[in-house]
């Protein structure tokens, strides 16, 4: 094995979208960049569905929870206080391995809560400051889209054309026009041609448990190859225990295991914590010394605070015409903004975003009916359930959850990880504006089933262990007092340590966050750079 | 002698038998308690009379292996019982999402599903390769679908610019 470096300029903590974008673009500038990373690379050979069992599979071993798949990379987390269990996947590319790689961004209003609604905070940057950064990445991994879309400003366009709707799309789309909401072919990182290293698309229809095809931009294949061939050092196997200090306060490089429990120490002029909403803060908290009693970055106290989860709530359709639902992309057929802004009417403020899906697999069809009494399910009637397969559509929705300091992630005093390290402890209490959100979300989810013609449909008002949407814990702001880091994601307690992944938003907005994160930290990835240029970073 | 694969953090290895097999007698029972729930008709075989469907059960409890132990004690408590008081315990496990109850269904009938003639039958060609027509997205959204989407225009919320 080759001897993991000692030193970097740059050291990022985390090899998924936030860590592979920064990792990327600084290492094509000429930055020496290690990226330390806990999990391992993961073949798409591996992924359950090259196998006819994958329905089963992705049950226990190939879960989304951490807690149930339990895998060697995997943390556990203390769910005990949480009304919603947070899920991930810790390997080279992250949780992108098993997004559905919805690719929406934030609308202008997402960034503007506080002057809009009145509630929480606005962020430090507007649409238009992101604008460029969205636009690079979506050049750059190749999203798949039909530009225009009224939702948001003029100007959206995608570098490959969109996905075909298939049946479930189009019957999605005329539901939604016979009520006159808004629609849009979906919006995905999700190669429609073949681009750099990604496959065209072939509908295999299980993007969320990995993509057999090397067609979905997992980070992995979006950006790794990329970032290795421009001189970065990746370190797999490697677990940072704590992000070290020198006497002046300033980040100086980590200690982490590697996967034989040897214990290493690596120095660096920058560090970059890119380990998402859970992550992050749990290792900013295990970072604490006697310059930083509370936790490095914390002297706002709002470390770990103000967790958001983006509660999913969805409704499944039964048709009686074929739909052919077992084909793919899922990925989102189509989305809708209908309710996405506030409108006080409803009784809560913010909104929802809405996408139409397949519903591949008989076996998860039968797991779907499970609501219905036992002769509607078993015996004679299992037949007809299991043939309705082809016939299902999902809608489902993201829905806005406000931060709430009492949400959060601190240390566990008792669970630990098998190095003995302290493991998250998460709090999540689910609001009541999110509440009649969820609600308010179902019954509109159910009105397009029932004007699109479905014979049966299922709800499901939360789903308690879904949320892979792990946002706000080391929040963005201008008042030190009132944030963690500023709006380029640097520490304002630490000029050297930055933070790229979904724990600097503000607010969540209800859109899919990848898309947000991936060019967030190409905007961390740029303020590190031109700070270099201007040495305003020890670099 | 094989160096042993190194352990991938991220990946489970896959497993590709139970932790142990099913006695011919466990598998009877399995069999059984499969043909309860799901009874064969003029278009769909039981699963007891499936020539394959002990090979796919192997296939579904290896698959589900953390929960093998779980499912053959249900089944040693099962073997001695009556179909009828079988079924009215599946009926009150299933009204209360019985956990042992849902992992002995799904394992039972995910391997029922499993079977190529089961498949055929409800029309489950698999998850597979099926890459679209190069025109098939023009012409599904290119029809004028989305005409009123658009007819209605903008529906953003804009915002001032910071100061």
């Amino acid at each position: 094995m080759e001897a993991a470096p000692d030193h970097a300029e740059v050291l990022v903590i985390g090899a998924g979208p936030g860590g592979s974008v920064v990792t990327h673009t600084l290492a094509c500038t000429g930055f020496d960049v290690v990226c330390l990373e806990q999990g391992d690379w993961v073949s798409p050979a591996e992924f359950p569905a090259n196998h006819p069992e994958w329905e089963l599979l992705i049950q226990h071993q190939w879960a989304h929870d951490p807690n149930v798949r339990k895998l060697p990379a995997d943390y556990p987390l203390d769910v005990s206080e949480s009304e919603m269990w947070p899920v991930m996947f810790n390997a080279v590319g992250g949780g992108s391995l098993f997004y559905g790689a919805e690719w929406p961004r934030l609308t202008p209003s997402d960034f503007r809560v506080k002057t809009l609604d009145g509630v929480c905070d606005d962020w430090p940057i507007s649409y238009e400051d992101m604008v460029p950064y969205y636009d690079a990445v979506d050049q750059f991994i190749g999203v798949s889209g039909l530009g225009e879309d009224p939702a948001y400003p003029t100007g959206l366009d995608y570098p490959l054309p969109p996905h075909p709707l298939g049946k479930a799309g189009r019957r999605a789309a005329e539901g939604m026009n016979k009520l006159g909401w808004h629609w849009w072919p979906g919006t995905n990182a999700i190669a429609s041609q073949k681009f750099k290293e990604l496959s065209q698309c072939a509908r295999w229809g299980v993007c969320e448990w990995g993509c057999p095809e090397s067609a979905k931009a997992s980070f992995d294949l979006a950006y790794w190859p990329h970032a290795l061939r421009s001189g970065a050092t990746l370190v797999t196997g490697a677990r940072v225990r704590k992000v070290i200090t020198n006497d002046q306060g300033l980040a100086s490089g980590a200690v982490w295991v590697d996967r034989e429990q040897v214990e290493h120490r690596i120095t660096a002029d920058v560090v970059v914590v890119a380990a998402n909403g859970v992550g992050t803060p749990r290792l900013l908290l295990l970072s604490d010394s006697a310059r930083h009693p509370d936790g490095l970055a914390n002297s706002s106290g709002l470390v770990g605070k103000n967790l958001m989860l983006h509660p999913n709530c969805t409704v499944t359709g039964y048709y009686d015409e074929d739909l052919e639902s077992w084909r793919g992309p899922a990925g989102q057929l189509i989305h809708s903004l209908q309710f996405y802004e506030t409108d006080h009417d409803r009784g809560f403020v913010r909104g929802s975003k809405l996408h139409a899906l397949p519903t591949p697999g008989p076996l998860n069809t039968v797991e779907a009916h499970r609501q219905l009494p036992f002769d509607e399910l078993w015996g004679p009637a299992f037949h007809g359930v299991a043939r309705r397969h082809r016939n299902g559509i999902l809608w489902a929705a993201n829905t806005e959850d406000l931060p709430e300091e009492h949400n959060s992630v601190t240390l566990d005093p008792v669970l630990t990880d098998p190095h003995g390290v302290p493991a998250p402890h998460i709090r999540y209490t689910i609001s009541e504006n999110t509440r009649r959100n969820l609600r308010f979300t179902v019954d509109r989810m159910r009105e397009i089933h029932q004007v699109s013609g479905a014979k049966h449909m299922f709800e499901v008002e939360l789903w308690i262990d879904q949320p892979g949407h792990l946002l706000g814990t080391t929040r963005m702001g201008n008042d030190p007092s009132s944030s963690v880091v500023d709006a380029n994601g640097r520490a304002h307690d630490v000029p050297n340590l930055f933070v790229a992944d979904g724990s600097i938003f503000v607010t969540g907005g209800a859109a899919n966050p990848t898309c947000t994160i991936a060019a967030l930290a190409l905007r961390v990835a740029t303020a590190i750079k031109n700070g270099a240029r201007h040495q305003e970073v020890p670099a | 002698m094989t160096t042993p694969r190194p352990i991938n953090l991220s990946s489970p290895r896959r497993i590709k038998a139970p932790p142990r097999p099913v006695s011919d007698v466990e598998f009877a029972t399995l069999a059984r308690l499969a043909d309860l729930l799901i009874p064969g008709n003029a278009d769909d075989p039981a699963p007891s009379a499936a020539d394959g469907y002990r090979d796919k059960l192997t296939i579904a409890l290896a698959a589900r292996s953390d929960a093998f132990e779980r499912i053959v004690e249900y089944v040693a408590k099962a073997h001695d019982r009556a179909d009828t008081e079988l079924l009215e315990e599946f009926r009150a496990a299933h009204a209360t999402g019985e956990a042992s109850f849902q992992i002995l269904s799904t394992v039972l009938a995910g391997a029922y599903l499993l079977l190529p003639e089961v498949r055929t039958a409800i029309g489950y060609p698999g998850q597979h390769r099926d890459v679209p027509r190069v025109d098939e997205a023009a012409e599904q959204i290119g029809d004028g679908i989305l005409d009123p989407v658009m007819a209605r225009g903008p529906i953003y919320v804009s915002v001032e610019p910071i100061d």
